[in-house]
């Protein structure tokens, strides 16, 4: 691959803007680049390569005739998340029971990324309705990990964090439900941030969990991330858990340094991690001790429970969110069945793939008469608990520090006839979720030349921090410039 | 904890999903082992704890009375696989019997 593909948001865009290259250019190397790789890796759902080229053309012209003003995504490349509504192009969320779907409107954040001129090369495979950690579950195959094409590249957002992993998008779009964006980055060796729950419409999203689903970037670099989070969030009245971040710029303190700023470690996360994992985790910690930061050790009780909750709230609010799912307005509609709530059943059964059924079994019996006080409101307390015990310990650091995937990239095919080991892949990045915190994940180190990813966990509304942590971390470290060969 | 075939039914037709209930031994087995997990949570003393609405505590999030942009008809029918007169057409909501 040439380096032009595996440059960040920011280099490509002075190439753009000194006129060293053409949007052009860039999106016909993008597009050569998809086409001789990603028949093996399958991160596209959706490749329209003329349309892509036109684009690209169009905005060429554009900027010829001072029609418009290079912004930083503009002629850029990006690749979304095949659950983010795209106006008249297909948009599937990996399943079969939307095979064929066209919106009529376009999502909050792809209006966002069009206005500023953005290339939308393609829609990203994903585990089917974003249910999975390894993007095995997607009824259009599963995603290669590109740096061994035996591994996963995790889920849900496999799609996204592989190709940005291997040059086919300069970032990418994912959403996060309980690690969706961070855990693939971390597998693939890209940086992905999940923002405070609420800085990014939802409008749009094809709903999984409504109260933990979040929009975020992923991308070769923190600061990348911090500068397409600039360009995505806002108040928007169509989502109204939307919410008007305080604070202006996300990069505006990446430069500063973390010296004398504090960093807890919640000792739970690493009780589940592979002991190779630990061990790289360690050396990162001593590189943010190098440069000044001081580390807390802490303990955060509750975290031992946070995969229940979850798997408590996420399936119940998936089982209400899924019912539209019928077969009337859109998707899959069964040729048989006699009546009408037949037929819907039919259909459903024929358009959902396993996984997908089984939390809708979960959250539908989490929800029924006789077992909501001790399932679902159990769960939403104990979420208040989770919350209240981030809280204090944001009174006492800056930032957390966690591994963001107890192991490696797996082996395809390894977790698949066990749902709870699966659900386990997600231990260290799902109690984000469930109290709305930022969180990114960047590269850490590698092992077996795979590599490994460590998370940064801000309070809510926190997300410059982290990402001034993670700035500063890249900037004096090399592994998110590491690249897979394809 | 065990999850009945009845039982399995019975949240099978709240979910409005069909499965050949002879053929998902494994299903039904992993729900078992799934809730089963869930006891744990008993262990942790709730009382007099608010379960979360909404996790930023957002208070009346109204937007302004206003009319806005809305899609039209023909582009919300634009999906739908059957449409009679403008509408979309399902087949018969009641049974013969």
């Amino acid at each position: 691959m040439s380096d032009l593909l595996n440059l960040t948001i920011n280099q490509q865009n002075k190439l753009i803007k000194e006129s060293k290259i053409s949007c052009k250019e860039l999106v016909e190397e993008t597009i050569n680049h998809i086409k001789k790789y990603d028949r093996e890796i399958n991160s596209f759902i959706n490749f329209d390569e003329k349309s892509s080229l036109d684009n690209a053309k169009n905005i060429d012209k554009k900027i010829s005739d001072h029609e418009i003003k290079i912004g930083l995504l503009t002629g850029l490349p990006v690749l979304l998340k095949d659950n983010i509504s795209t106006k008249n192009i297909e948009t599937t969320a990996g399943s079969k029971i939307l095979k064929g779907y066209i919106p009529p409107y376009d999502s909050y954040v792809t209006e966002k990324i069009m206005k500023e001129n953005g290339i939308l090369i393609g829609k990203g495979n994903l585990d089917e309705f974003a249910m999975g950690s390894s993007n095995e579950t997607s009824f259009f195959g599963n995603v290669k990990n590109p740096w061994d094409k035996k591994r996963v590249p995790g889920g849900s957002s496999g799609g996204p964090a592989a190709a940005v992993s291997a040059g086919f998008a300069s970032y990418s779009l994912g959403s996060d439900t309980g690690g969706s964006i961070r855990q693939p980055a971390s597998l693939c060796g890209v940086s992905g941030m999940k923002p405070t729950y609420g800085l990014v419409s939802r409008y749009g999203l094809i709903a999984f969990a409504s109260s933990l689903d979040q929009i975020g970037p992923i991308a070769r670099s923190a600061e990348d991330c911090g500068e397409i989070l600039n360009v995505i969030s806002g108040k928007d009245t169509n989502d109204s858990t939307s919410i008007k971040r305080d604070f202006g710029d996300f990069n505006e303190y990446i430069n500063n340094s973390v010296e004398n700023l504090k960093i807890g470690v919640p000792r739970e996360y690493l009780d589940n991690v592979d002991s190779e994992i630990k061990e790289s985790f360690q050396e990162s910690l001593e590189k943010f001790s190098d440069l000044g930061a001081e580390i807390v050790d802490l303990s955060l009780p509750l975290t031992e429970y946070a995969l229940d909750v979850y798997y408590i709230i996420a399936p119940s609010e998936a089982s209400s969110n899924l019912s539209r799912f019928d077969g009337v307005k859109y998707g899959h509609r069964s040729s048989k069945g006699n009546t009408a709530l037949e037929n819907m059943s039919l259909s459903r059964s024929e358009g959902f793939g396993e996984e997908v059924k089984r939390r809708i079994m979960i959250g539908t019996y989490t929800l029924s008469a006789g077992y909501y006080d001790a399932y679902y409101k159990k769960a939403q307390q104990i979420r208040t608990l989770i919350i209240d015990e981030f809280k204090e310990t944001f009174k006492k650091v800056d930032v957390l520090l966690t591994p963001t995937s107890p192991s490696i990239a797996f082996k395809l095919g390894e977790r698949t006839d066990d749902p709870i080991k699966m659900y386990q892949s997600d231990l260290c990045t799902i109690p984000i979720n469930i109290a709305g915190l930022p969180a990114i994940s960047i590269p850490g180190g590698f092992y077996k030349k795979m590599p490994i990813g460590i998370q940064l966990i801000g309070p809510q509304m926190g997300d410059q921090k982290v990402l001034q942590f993670a700035n500063q971390f890249q900037q004096n470290t090399s592994w998110h410039k590491h690249f897979p060969k394809l | 904890m065990k999850i009945s075939k009845e039982e399995f039914e019975k949240i099978a037709n709240l979910s409005a999903l069909k499965f050949d209930i002879d053929n998902n031994d494994k299903l039904i087995d992993d729900l078992g082992r799934i809730l089963s997990r869930f006891q744990s949570l008993q262990k942790i003393d709730t009382t007099n704890v608010s379960p979360t609405a909404h996790v930023t505590n957002l208070v009346n999030s109204l937007r302004e009375d206003k009319d806005s942009q809305i899609l039209n008809k023909k582009d919300v029918l634009s999906n739908a696989k059957e449409i009679n007169m403008q509408q979309v057409k399902i087949p018969r909501v009641f049974d013969n019997e």
